[in-house]
């Protein structure tokens, strides 16, 4: 099970570095923009593979959905799981507690906004973004045919933004994912977008 | 695009590696691999259990099933830290071992589906399990 789940985190920071080595290698003169500024309409496909964690849980995050290029937006249909089981205790009733073993899901729906300031000549950026997970969140538990703990949740949270490419993006940050009842809410979210981009193909 | 492309078949290849756990025996054929043609009936079931913490002996529950709806076979009461059912293969098995905490219970729960895996080699139906399924009835 241990073995599992470092090597899940191997591969997914293993995946971080090699996507990070080419696009590093850019010698473009960083300018300052104004992050509130917009181009014209780009919207594209993309998805993303993210993860977000604390010292008490650990989620991995997919998605696929809409990226704007132009505007700096992104709408997508997300995925998180936990991909190992955690013993957690739940009062069942009076005198009695439940100890079970526990996988959290949610599907969501992310929207993120994205301000960039700093802008270099080889297409990379560097800016804020803000970010919210509207979602739908479960817990199954090994032995109990019912999940439970299913709640509609709002996952607001904000980070750093690092447009390294053309045609990818990767989002250091803070989630605030509250609706996991047996974990600390305050997470670390890390994100990989990936999308088509028009004028990397022209 | 052509970055889009190396980049979603790398992603695609590390998502399908780091899922698949499984080991998969499918296609092989070596005369020299000791083969089980007999799917087994019943395999082991082995409970670990922690100490109690008062003086009162755990209750130890087992359901086919889920806990929910499953069917109780057996309970039993025990102060040893691990105990051995021998099960018929195929089904799904819930074991509870109730704790007296206090003036409290706690109930911890752990459930497995009892299985054998099936595989070719050569031209023979080879079957394969683990030794024993464990449930984690440890307390936290």
């Amino acid at each position: 099970m241990l073995f599992n789940i470092l090597r899940k985190i191997v591969l997914s920071f293993s995946l971080v570095s090699f996507l990070l080595v080419n696009p590093m290698k850019s010698n473009a003169q960083p300018i300052l923009s104004n992050p509130f500024s917009v181009s014209y309409f780009q919207p594209a496909f993309g998805i993303n593979m993210g993860t977000f964690f604390n010292h008490e849980d650990f989620l991995f995050d997919f998605g696929l959905g809409l990226e704007e290029l132009g505007y700096d937006f992104s709408a997508t249909f997300n995925g998180s799981f936990r991909p190992y089981y955690k013993k957690v205790v739940f009062k069942e009733s009076d005198n009695l507690y439940y100890q079970v073993q526990e996988k959290v899901l949610q599907f969501s729906i992310d929207l993120e906004k994205r301000f960039y300031f700093i802008q270099f000549m080889n297409s990379s950026k560097i800016g804020m973004y803000a970010m919210m997970k509207f979602g739908y969140f479960y817990g199954t538990y090994k032995g109990l045919k019912e999940n439970r703990n299913k709640s509609l949740a709002i996952n607001p949270g904000a980070g750093f933004s690092w447009q390294f490419s053309k045609v990818s993006r990767i989002n250091l940050g803070y989630l605030y994912f509250n609706q996991n009842p047996y974990a600390h809410p305050h997470t670390i979210n890390l994100k990989l977008s990936m999308f088509i981009n028009k004028d990397e193909m022209q | 695009m052509k970055k889009f492309l190396k980049y979603s078949v790398l992603t695609l290849f590390l998502i399908t590696l780091s899922t698949s756990c499984k080991k998969t025996k499918d296609d092989i054929c070596d005369i020299n691999q000791v083969c089980y043609t007999e799917k087994p009936d019943e395999l082991y079931i082995k409970v670990e259990l922690s100490n109690s913490p008062s003086s009162e002996p755990i209750e130890v529950k087992m359901y086919k099933g889920y806990l929910e709806d499953g069917e109780l076979y057996n309970t039993y009461s025990t102060t040893e830290s691990t105990i051995y059912y021998l099960m018929p293969v195929g089904k799904r098995y819930t074991v509870t071992a109730k704790y007296k905490k206090g003036n409290d219970y706690i109930l911890v729960v752990d459930s497995e589906k009892l299985t054998s895996e099936s595989y070719k080699n050569c031209d023979e139906t080879c079957y394969d399990w683990d030794e024993e399924l464990v449930l984690d009835l440890k307390l936290k």
